[in-house]
């Protein structure tokens, strides 16, 4: 269960950095 | 009710408000529980391990010939006073990791976020592997 907890905290943050990134990105340009 | 969103793009700011603040409470958790681990290693200094768990087992009316009680008691037989301050400090540098992680996220850190994502990502080959053994010695 611990696996699956940490699974999800890796594919949550690393997602929630990779949009983060895109966003801000996406500011500098417009 | 609607479900909630599990993905970081489609929830709303307060999924992600609850999302952040439930890792960092299972981190904060984690942390204590190594914590709690390290002080109570600590006290087993110049004990016998193995006598200590036997103790352990006999007070709390578990049943010493069930299969994890014979596995764990196999572990701890003849564990040396190095060994215990070892894994004592690796239980308290683990906790930091989790206190440092957890605090880390609470404040909305960016930082806090890679480090989590580093740390738990580096430790899941072990997890696998730790089940892998485990399935293979039960079966």
């Amino acid at each position: 269960m611990v696996l699956f907890v940490n699974l999800f905290v890796v594919w949550y943050l690393a997602t929630r950095l990779r949009d983060e990134e895109k966003e801000i990105s996406h500011d500098d340009k417009s | 009710m609607n479900k909630p969103h599990l993905r970081y793009k489609n929830q709303t700011p307060k999924e992600r408000y609850w999302t952040i603040h439930l890792v960092t409470a299972f981190k904060i958790f984690k942390g204590l529980i190594m914590l709690f681990v390290g002080i109570k290693l600590l006290t087993l200094y110049n004990t016998d391990v193995a006598e200590w768990f036997m103790d352990f087992v006999n007070r709390h009316g578990i049943n010493p010939e069930n299969k994890y009680v014979v596995k764990i008691l196999e572990k701890v037989t003849g564990i040396s006073n190095t060994q215990i301050v070892f894994f004592s400090i690796a239980a308290f540098v683990y906790s930091a990791l989790q206190f440092v992680e957890g605090i880390g996220l609470w404040l909305e850190k960016r930082w806090a976020e890679l480090l989590t994502v580093v740390a738990t990502s580096l430790l899941i080959p072990v997890e696998l592997y730790e089940i892998y053994e485990n399935s293979r010695l039960c079966a």
